[in-house]
């Protein structure tokens, strides 16, 4: 696991601090900077979990076809003759209904093939150069070579697959047993809500105080009131007048009393399961024999692969049918207080673009954070690897690159400013985390004892502009911006030159372009278990409004501006969690590899 | 429009293995219905048709009303399934609403994928409906609500999943078995009102299940390692290498794909029913031997002790390992609780002929040096009788399958009876494990046998033999009457009841009976209470006016709430509900 | 184990490049491509490789074993694959960066999908038609329908590489032809 930072979005509480990292439901509130956007209007980070979702366009990611979103939007009745229109009702399924499927077994993209020119029969395999294919055609999939006509579906010709597919779903036996079942439900329901009038009798009845409990507590018998109307059996007294209609009713054999006290006619299944099972589906004697006497596990189909069926289908691989692809969407989003737009892409499906982008990533400084003594330790692991004795060394590798309880580890953040102003950074991890613990970390000793202490510099530091010309150049050519030299003595104040003692780990350890790496460090208490987990606040000045590259002298007090133009100075702070990674509990640390 | 199986449709679509039927072009024919144009255009277009919404605490199921299938069915926990919620709730209030936080916030990713990517639609535009499990815990039910109503949907319809089960196959009467991930519910239900009071449940079921899988393949599974470098030329041989399984391997998916895709019930144990060797679950090994069960008339001789030397010695190559005993999973703490699983598999294996299977498994981390995956071997007495774990009752808050049923009907007034027994019908992810649904009818006619006399009870541990409690008496006249709608291979009929509705049910699958029924009461317009969203909010507004106190502790306040709830409804003094189940038990 | 004594039989119509690594006994039949950069090492025993094949980039060949290992005609060898099997069929297709042991040995029409490792302990044979695919190396059987396209690509492919390959790079001769 690699040491992570993530951001604060406060939509789910109300309070701005962050919850403490430990829950784990603190993981819910921080994001990846890259899912993030930010309101300009509000001044404010907002997470997908916040923002509206509207729907721009849908389309196959497969073949980017599109499906006009104010069809989807508006749904109103002029709009149907125009989705009718459409070589292919996409709305139907929301899966692409052109020619575009996936492999049912390794959900790969199908492809159309023209079948072979039949065998010359000599063996000897016949490959005439630029064979024309010939119907019927079939899918086939280039990864698993698996393909449609092995389940016996093949198309006449090779285009709009999906309508004559269509038809084979349309008979699919769920939905013909669906409808039958619908038709013998119909008059029942409708016969029900004619007479719900004509039964108010019944409010005399003996049972009306169940009939009315029902109706409360679920209208599924409601609509069956026609079955309310009688009583019954064993429930309260016999009531010849409610017997009396209950001559609605349809069964009519009499001996064995309780089989008509259905109303419904009995319902004869389409299919029914006892026939259906026979040939091995439905998970009866066929189906254990299979299952009993089977080789490999890959010829019963996985779960996922099965169980959109709600007919039951066949457990092999082999029985498995082509899937449509599933539409996706292009979404905008807004921030849920002022309904601006966030994000909004481009329409068309082959566009990556977007008409409005306002992510996070262009706002807020990015963070990285490193454990120099894991990347070192990796480094040589991979050294090792590369020098070809891959086969020892899984045991000390894992405390190199993990944190042993009792000991001290550096660490390294790199942040990066998007802006092109230079920004002044000031980190304040929150401390007090720690004490609001106890009650997840269970052990009451451990709450009372931080498990870890971290330093930081606390002091406010500089991140050099962004400039668009850094993106082409070496790093190395960008080293000298030259004022950060100034900023680091200053910022880092425990230290007297940043970028040339390695040895000092906590201050700003160096600066090229508008990148800033900060050092702090980690002491891991004796007792400590979990991860090295801390909310830190970070808050960063910038100018508002001034593309010129400043001199940026005038940010030397901590967050008090002195340039030229005070008011456009502003102060913006975001909360993150900086993860570093679990903790190696002290005495196992041999025994337990911790993953 | 009557969609009679006499039209060559009825044949064409069926087993479409055949080529010469499913070719395309040959199902042509079906377009000529015009029943057909009719209900797509309708489900297509419309927005009346409603979203249904099955959610189970580790697989939704959702999709549009007036359709035969789902549209989507995924893991709401992400992929490796762990479950949204559980039986247990955390006591403290910290951790609880801890607890309830993380819900609302998997809840809400969920509802929005739901919207967004499964059925990509405007949550404004549509009406939902709610499939309803009875003994959803109401705290659930109330945040999923509210979440919907976030998302501006316009109401909320609650269906019970039992009664739409029940629509499903085209019935309004039925005793239903709901075998799930967290529980097993049976409830009766007649002329669409489900009889609540009479409600069985057990906690056998598909996590139940997987945590019994998991403990008897930690036991008995064998792992092949990865070779540990590509280049070694050498050839171990594989039972040199074998090792016991590591806990690593056997991830919560893993263990689900070995459940799905190798798991089937076998028949009922031959040499039970002479000896009735029921065991009790791993639990109370030695304990609670004498608990009321219906065969508490128990013989130790299938499994004794020495049956358990025996395995050992057989299984050389896993003994040499030292078993730790926190490897195991709950129900294993106990130190008696792996001779008990020893004991099981020896008694298990005398009675299975399943084949071995190989899986292909990622290693654990220690073991991924890039020269692929790990096997394991799992034991084909695994893959037939790890289910048996369902079929065994014991303590009496957890009895078996067939017990909870037979519970059910024994609540159930008499006259009653018949009826519903000679129409249960099972549904649940769970009962979709092969065979399960024949071995379950077994097991109720297996149960409901007498208790074997006294004769051949030795007592295990001298004590004096309990009295003979003979619980299903009143219920062996329905013996020839037993019958499951949705039993794919019914026994021979022994009634004319039975063999009219033993497997008679339309051959929709078990797991997604509810969704179907939630589909067809949508489009049948009917579904359930429904909760308007301007009601939702009118009530909303009120709460929060009046308790403005305490707005983060929602909960508890919630006495008010109008969410349809049978656990609350007020019955009338001497409301008929009651009175049946006392009559029952007097009768 | 003696020195390995290089002996490269190429045929006068398959194109080896200059910048191919080979070491050992080896023999390359007509209308063979081998790019740049490939490495074909015969260590214990020779390796013989039929017409036809294209071997890509970094794909690498190895005998481990003292008998010939011998490679039958049309077969792909995509970029960075590895294959030590013993014996290869026809009209094989070796994804990129599969591996393949030499306990393994491949038929005919079979695919190894790109990235699986096929490395059994114990000998294997790949019955015709075999598909490996996927991370978990899953293995099914392919109908063969669509094979008489694929050769035709195969053969259009090898066709335009010979055409093609000779005008950037310097090729490499065999001693005998």
């Amino acid at each position: 696991m690699a040491p992570s930072v993530h951001y604060h979005c406060p939509c789910l509480s109300n309070s701005t601090t962050p919850p403490p990292p430990h829950l784990p439901s603190s993981s819910y509130s921080f994001h990846p900077l890259h899912t993030l956007f930010f309101c300009e209007e509000c001044d404010a980070v907002r997470c997908n979990r916040c923002v509206s979702v509207e729907v721009s366009t849908y389309y196959c990611p497969n073949c980017l076809f599109e499906v006009p979103s104010a069809s989807v939007r508006a749904e109103k009745n002029r709009f149907y003759l125009f989705v009718h229109k459409m070589p292919c009702n996409v709305l139907t399924r929301r899966r692409c209904a052109r020619n575009c499927f996936m492999c049912p077994n390794c959900r790969n993209t199908l492809s159309v093939v023209p079948s072979d020119p039949p065998e010359s029969g000599d063996g000897r395999l016949a490959v005439p150069i630029s064979t024309v294919g010939e119907p019927p055609f079939f899918l086939y999939c280039n990864h698993c070579r698996w393909d449609s006509a092995e389940v016996g579906i093949t198309f006449e010709k090779p285009t709009g697959l999906a309508a004559q597919l269509q038809k084979f779903e349309d008979s699919a036996p769920d939905s013909l047993e669906f409808e039958r079942l619908k038709d013998h439900f119909e008059p029942f329901i409708r016969a029900s809500s004619l007479s719900s009038s004509t039964t108010s009798h019944a409010v005399a009845h003996p049972s009306s105080a169940a009939h009315s409990h029902h109706l409360h507590s679920n209208s599924i018998t409601a609509a069956a009131s026609a079955a309310l109307a009688r009583d019954i059996p064993g429930v309260g007294k016999y009531n010849p007048l409610a017997r009396s209609t209950s001559s609605r009713g349809i069964g009519v054999s009499g001996r064995d009393r309780s089989v008509n006290k259905d109303e419904m006619a009995e319902y004869r299944s389409r299919v029914e399961i006892a026939k259906a099972s026979v040939v091995g589906t439905g998970g009866g004697d066929a189906d254990v024999e299979f299952m009993r006497h089977l080789e490999n596990v890959s010829e019963v189909a996985s779960l996922d692969q099965r169980w959109e069926n709600s007919w039951v289908t066949s457990l092999q691989t082999s029985d498995l049918k082509p899937l449509r692809i599933p539409l996706h969407s292009k979404r905008s989003k807004r921030c849920p207080a002022c309904t601006h737009i966030l994000i909004k892409p481009e329409q068309k499906a082959q566009s990556v673009r977007y008409k409005i982008k306002l992510v996070a990533a262009n706002y807020l400084p990015a963070i990285t954070v490193a454990l120099p003594h894991a990347q070192k330790a990796l480094t040589e692991a991979a050294k090792r690897t590369l020098g070809k004795s891959t086969s020892a060394v899984e045991d000390d590798k894992t405390p190199a690159t993990g944190m042993v309880a009792g000991k001290t580890y550096p660490f390294h953040l790199a942040l990066t400013n998007p802006l092109y102003d230079p920004i002044q950074v000031r980190l304040s991890p929150q401390r007090l985390n720690i004490s609001t613990a106890p009650s997840k970390d269970g052990p009451p000793e451990k709450a009372r004892r931080p498990p870890f202490v971290i330093s930081l510099p606390t002091s406010t530091f500089p991140i050099a502009a962004f400039a668009e010309a850094w993106e082409y150049d070496d790093d190395e050519d960008m080293f000298g911006v030259e004022e950060g030299d100034d900023f680091g003595i200053r910022g880092g104040a425990r230290e007297k030159d940043g970028r040339s003692t390695r040895s000092k780990t906590v201050g700003v350890l160096e600066k090229r372009a508008n990148v800033t790496i900060v050092g702090g460090e980690v002491v891991i208490g004796k007792e400590a278990q979990g991860n090295v987990k801390f909310n830190t606040l970070v808050s960063y000045t910038y100018r508002s409004d001034d593309p010129a590259p400043s001199e940026s002298n005038d940010g030397d007090g901590p967050s008090i501006p002195q340039g030229n133009k005070p008011p456009e100075v502003k102060t913006f702070a975001f909360y993150t969690v900086i993860d570093l990674g679990p903790i190696i509990p002290r005495e196992d640390s041999k025994s337990v590899p911790d993953v | 429009m009557s969609g009679s199986p006499a039209t060559p449709r009825g044949k064409t679509t069926f087993n479409p293995t055949t080529p010469a039927t499913s070719r395309i072009a040959g199902a042509g024919i079906v377009q000529a219905s015009p029943h057909y144009t009719t209900t797509r255009r309708h489900s297509l277009y419309g927005v009346e048709d409603r979203v249904v919404i099955d959610p189970g605490s580790i697989i939704w199921k959702v999709g549009f009303s007036g359709e035969g299938k789902p549209r989507s069915v995924f893991h709401p926990g992400g992929a490796n399934g762990s479950p949204l919620w559980n039986l247990g709730r955390a006591a403290d209030p910290v951790e609880r609403a801890e607890e309830d936080r993380i819900l609302e916030i998997r809840l809400q990713t969920s509802l929005r994928s739901v919207f967004h990517d499964s059925l990509l639609t405007d949550p404004k535009a549509r009406k939902v409906i709610l499939v309803e499990h009875p003994l959803l815990p109401l705290y659930i039910k109330d945040t999923i609500a509210r979440l919907l109503f976030e998302n501006q949907v316009p109401s909320v319809s609650f269906a019970s999943s039992h009664l739409l089960s029940l629509l499903a196959i085209g019935r309004i009467t039925g005793l239903v078995l709901d075998c799930g991930h967290l529980e097993s519910v049976a409830l009766p239900i007649f002329a669409a009102r489900p009889l609540f009071p009479q409600l069985q449940t057990t906690p056998l079921a598909g996590s139940r299940l997987t945590s019994h899988l998991r403990a008897l393949l930690l036991m008995f599974g064998t792992y092949l390692p990865p070779p540990t470098s590509l280049s070694a030329a050498v050839n171990i041989p594989a039972a040199n290498r074998s090792t016991r399984v590591p806990q690593d391997v056997l991830t919560a998916k893993v263990v689900e794909e070995i459940k799905t895709r190798c798991c089937f019930v076998g028949d009922i144990l031959k040499g039970a029913n002479e000896t009735s060797g029921r065991e009790t679950p791993s639990e109370d090994f030695g304990s609670e031997m004498d608990a009321p069960i219906s065969d508490a008339a128990h013989s130790e001789s299938d499994f004794s002790h020495s049956g358990f030397d025996s395995v050992v010695s057989s299984h050389g190559d896993s003994s040499e390992f030292s078993i730790i005993p926190s490897s195991h999973t709950r129900p294993m703490n106990k130190s008696s609780g792996e001779s008990h699983l020893q004991a099981l598999a020896t008694m298990y294996k005398r009675h299975s002929t399943a084949t071995d299977l190989h899986m292909r498994v990622e290693p654990p981390p220690s073991q991924q040096t890039g020269t692929g995956r790990g096997t394991l071997i799992i034991p084909g007495w695994i893959r037939e009788r790890a289910a048996e774990v369902l079929f065994e009752g014991g303590d009496v808050d957890e009895g078996s399958l067939a017990e909870t049923i037979l519970n059910a009907l024994l609540k159930v007034p008499v006259d009653l009876r018949k009826t519903l027994a000679s129409s249960i019908l099972v549904t649940g992810g769970t009962a979709m494990l092969p065979g399960f649904i024949p071995r379950l009818h077994a097991e109720l006619l297996h149960s409901i046998a007498p208790p074997l006399a006294q004769t051949r009870e030795t007592n295990r541990h001298n004590r004096p033999a309990p009295p003979q409690y003979d619980k299903y008496a009143s219920l062996r006249p329905l013996v020839p009457y037993f019958a499951i709608l949705n039993n794919p291979s019914p026994p021979p009929p022994t009634s004319d009841r039975a063999s009219a509705n033993a497997g008679k049910a339309p051959a929709f699958s078990p797991s997604t009976l509810a969704w179907v029924g939630g589909s067809l009461a949508g489009s049948l317009k009917t579904g359930g209470v429904e909760v308007a969203r301007e009601k939702w909010d009118e009530n909303d507004v009120n709460r929060n006016d009046e308790d403005s106190m305490d707005v983060t502790m929602e909960s508890p306040q919630r006495t008010k709430s109008i969410l349809p709830d049978w656990t609350r409804a007020t019955l009338p003094p001497g409301a008929p509900m009651v009175n049946p189940s006392k009559s029952a038990q007097a009768a | 184990m003696p020195p390995i004594r290089d002996k490269f039989t190429i045929h006068s119509k398959a194109v080896v490049c200059q910048d191919v690594e080979l070491k050992g006994d080896i023999t390359i039949g007509s209308g063979t491509i081998v790019h740049p950069k490939a490495t074909i090492f015969a260590i214990a025993g020779p390796i013989v490789i039929g017409m036809g094949c294209i071997i890509e980039e970094g794909a690498i060949i190895v005998n481990r074993r003292k008998e010939v290992m011998r490679i039958g005609d049309d077969n792909l060898f995509e970029i960075g694959c590895r294959v030590e099997c013993p014996s290869v069929g026809n009209f094989n297709t070796i994804s990129t960066r599969a591996r393949v042991h030499h306990t393994v040995r491949i038929s005919s029409f079979c695919v190894i999908g790109a990235g699986c490792l096929l490395v059994p302990t114990e000998d294997e044979v790949l019955e015709d038609y075999t598909v490996i695919y996927g991370p978990a190396a899953e293995k099914r059987v392919w109908s063969g329908r669509g094979k008489v396209q694929e050769a035709d690509l195969r053969r259009k492919h090898a066709e335009y590489l010979k055409e093609m390959l000779p005008k950037f790079n310097r090729l490499r001769r065999g001693e005998g032809t």
